[in-house]
């Protein structure tokens, strides 16, 4: 089987959720990867567009905003790539909860970057790049 | 998401079926402010029919339990479906968390 390219356009609003989650599974399904891939996937896919939607795009005033999701079908790979025109912002270099800080007392606790980190965990690989002035948010799942 | 709120002796159990994300996470919120506001100080969450919880969600679970802690109450949750258990520990929520397996189990934790 040849590589695929899906590509998709969303406007800016929590209420494509939803739709992004269901044509993961649906792709993920036809092409063999298992329900918890999937869900981890998906998870990971949900936290990111939600950051995006939100804070690249609704906090921003800008009320027209539309991004982009591929769904790339390789071999032995299935890569969802989040391509939106907000502001540049890599995930990846945000500071994420340490192990000290989620060991310190829930009071003293900031609540951010948790969304980051989940996605992180729940991909095999998951990558920012920054492309003719496009945030790209790669998320990778390997064939087991 | 669909919440059913139940009485049970001295505590509230909260049933949270479906999906818990962006889209909905504030309805969640209002109900634990709500019975938090009623006087509720022991609240279970049993999450058998939870099938989903985005970062959002774990938000309110962590509001509301630093409520009860500051008021002195109790936040127990049970039945948590195998990928929300992968969900708790990840974002290391586990720990601060009282999970039981069980709702049985769960309900041992509160005073009567």
């Amino acid at each position: 089987m040849g590589s695929q390219i899906h590509t998709y356009t969303f406007n800016a609003s929590l209420e494509v959720l939803e739709e992004i989650r269901n044509l993961i599974s649906q792709k993920g399904n036809e092409h063999g990867y298992s329900k918890k891939e999937i869900y981890n996937l998906t998870l990971a896919v949900d936290e990111i567009a939600t950051n995006i939607i939100n804070h690249g795009y609704i906090e921003k005033g800008i009320k027209k905003g539309t991004f982009n999701m591929l769904i790339e079908l390789h071999e032995k790979q299935l890569i969802v790539r989040l391509v939106d025109g907000a502001v540049p912002y890599n995930p990846i270099d945000q500071n994420l909860p340490s192990e000290e800080l989620l060991n310190t007392p829930l009071e003293d606790r900031p609540i951010g970057g948790l969304g980051i980190m989940i996605a992180k965990q729940s991909v095999d690989e998951f990558k920012y790049e920054f492309i003719e002035g496009k945030n790209n948010n790669i998320f990778v799942v390997n064939k087991k | 998401m669909e919440i059913v709120t139940k009485k049970d002796n001295s505590f509230t159990v909260f049933e949270i079926k479906g999906r818990l994300d962006t889209t909905n996470y504030l309805d969640l919120e209002k109900e634990f402010t709500r019975q938090i506001d009623n006087g509720d100080r022991q609240i279970l969450v049993d999450c058998d029919r939870l099938d989903y919880v985005s970062s959002s969600g774990l938000r309110v679970f962590l509001i509301a339990l630093k409520e009860l802690k500051k008021l002195g109450g109790k936040f127990v949750m049970c039945n948590l479906q195998n990928s929300i258990q992968e969900i708790f520990e990840i974002s290391g929520f586990i720990s601060i968390f009282d999970v039981y397996q069980t709702k049985d189990e769960a309900r041992k934790v509160f005073n009567n």
